[in-house]
């Protein structure tokens, strides 16, 4: 290989890494931009299951009106079974 | 070899029966004596426990790393074949294909331009991590990972080859349904690349009549076509073909030195392989030098004019949103245009609210489609654009190469090239002569 395409190459190389971890950098920004949302939204007392308790992950620790009413209603059924 | 298949099918079947045991109601139905109304029982797949999606996660990671070590390392299609199987088992069948990466693109546009909506961890690693290793392996979660591509690669049979002017414009599709799927995620309209999803209904044994008939023809047509949903329709593709121009390693088809047997010329059913070119000739390069510059000078414009299209589809596209439909629908009842009345229109009658309300909240939607319309139109633009400056830049290729944006990783090239069998020759003596 020529001395320029050797040169060329090097160049097309450096540029492509570095498109690489800006984009990674990018993805990492936006996955970091939902967490902090999620957690801002639990935090503030929003829902994040659009009012879906059934399978909800914070399920337990959530006291909101509707899953305190669904917690109850667990509990109940708990009781009966036994 | 084979003792890996049975670990992967082992795997497989061990999670299946696992899932057998979480199907449990956890609020019992209520029931209607009175009316004797049946609850229809629904066509999308219920929420799942955090642990179980946490271990999806987990498979969806040792798939990745599995596929990347297949096709980088071991280039071995028969265990990227085993490993697709297993993937289309478990994220098709088992998991009912959701969550899938190619949705969550929605759920991650929804989350940022709706402030109430915060998407799954779970959903934003399906989303993440396919993207992060195409960053640096190329397109491994196409090759065996993603099940809407496993379900056409099986039906693979009798590849034809398609002209490079066909696939670039029936290419732009995909362009387009990602700009689609991305305005009406972002307006809260729909998630169209879920209520489209072709293959879906095959996975849930269940779903809508229309679109169980589109996902039966392009699974004949697959049968043809290497892959067509992935090469002309999957949005997700597109954000994986780009990613992986920028991939750190990528598949070769000779694992030595090209020695240009054109042996693996038409091996690839998708038409990834690209060949030597020639020197341009003089006279071509200074026409193709003037092309280049006024595309350059044109690409501005035609991302006005498809924008200023986009935009004016706004009446159009904001027919999706189930706030304008019911404007819609009221303003025809109320000016007598219909006579029957729906039950949504109904429903909304009972809330007591003023229908002006609601035109005025129909209108602030219509003007976010026109403003979206603009992005939309201009994406498209810019693509269609690029594409056309693309035919008139000159790049030299001395060997055989798989294309970096267009590759599936599927590894079929490999038993094309000598040098390949030169050295699975030697890595079998290697083996008989440690033993």
């Amino acid at each position: 290989m020529s001395k320029h395409c050797e040169k060329v190459q090097n160049r097309r190389e450096l540029l492509t890494a570095v498109l690489r971890y800006a984009t990674l950098g990018t993805l990492g920004a936006i996955g970091g931009a939902v967490f902090a949302k999620r957690r801002r939204l639990v935090q503030d007392g929003i829902c994040i299951n659009s009012g879906i308790c059934k399978g909800c992950g914070i399920l337990k620790q959530c006291g909101l009106p509707l899953a305190l009413s669904a917690k109850q209603l667990l509990t109940r059924m708990d009781d009966e079974r036994k | 070899m084979i003792r890996f298949g049975y670990i992967i099918i082992g795997i497989a079947l061990s999670l299946i029966l696992c899932g057998v045991t979480i199907g449990a109601e956890r609020f019992p139905p209520p029931d209607f004596i009175e009316t004797d109304h049946v609850i229809p029982s629904p066509t999308v797949p219920g929420p799942r426990q955090d642990i179980y999606e946490y271990i999806d996660v987990v498979v969806l990671l040792a798939a990745l790393g599995l596929s990347s070590y297949l096709v980088l390392k071991r280039r071995s299609r028969r265990a990227i074949f085993v490993l697709m199987v297993f993937s289309l088992l478990y994220f098709g069948f088992y998991r009912e294909g959701c969550v899938c990466s190619v949705g969550a693109i929605q759920n991650i546009v929804l989350s940022v331009f709706d402030r109430d909506y915060a998407v799954p961890i779970a959903v934003v690693l399906f989303f993440m991590l396919p993207l992060v290793f195409a960053l640096f392996f190329g397109r491994v979660f196409c090759a065996a990972v993603c099940p809407l591509g496993a379900i056409q690669d099986l039906v693979l049979l009798r590849p034809i080859s398609i002209p490079n002017w066909l696939e670039g414009g029936l290419r732009l599709f995909a362009y387009v349904y990602l700009a689609a799927a991305v305005l009406f995620a972002a307006t809260g309209s729909a998630f169209v690349i879920c209520r489209y999803d072709p293959f879906v209904a095959f996975f849930r044994l269940n779903g809508n009549l229309n679109i169980l008939i589109i996902g039966a023809c392009l699974l004949v047509i697959s049968v043809f076509v290497g892959r067509p949903y992935c090469r002309f329709i999957c949005p997700y593709g597109i954000l994986l073909r780009q990613l992986s121009r920028l991939s750190k390693w990528r598949v070769t088809i000779t694992p030595d030195e090209c020695i240009q047997c054109r042996l693996c010329e038409d091996s690839c059913p998708f038409g990834a392989i690209k060949k030597p070119t020639t020197d341009w000739p003089m006279t071509e390069y200074g026409k193709s030098k003037k092309r280049l510059a006024v595309l350059l000078l044109l690409l501005p414009v035609l991302m006005f004019l498809c924008g200023w299209t986009g935009s004016g589809l706004k009446k159009v596209t904001s027919r999706m949103h189930a706030t304008v439909r019911l404007a819609d629908r009221i303003y025809l009842e109320d000016t007598g245009e219909v006579e029957d009345i729906t039950d949504a229109s109904l429903a909304f009658r009972a809330t007591g609210k003023e229908p002006k309300e609601l035109y005025e909240e129909a209108s602030n939607i219509r003007a976010g489609f026109g403003l979206g319309g603009w992005f939309f139109g201009g994406f498209v633009g810019l693509v269609i654009g690029l594409k056309l400056i693309n035919v008139s830049v000159w790049r030299k290729r001395t060997d055989y190469e798989a294309g970096r944006a267009g590759c599936l990783a599927c590894g079929r090239c490999f038993k094309y090239c000598p040098k390949e069998h030169e050295r699975l020759k030697k890595r079998l003596l290697q083996n008989e002569n440690s033993y």
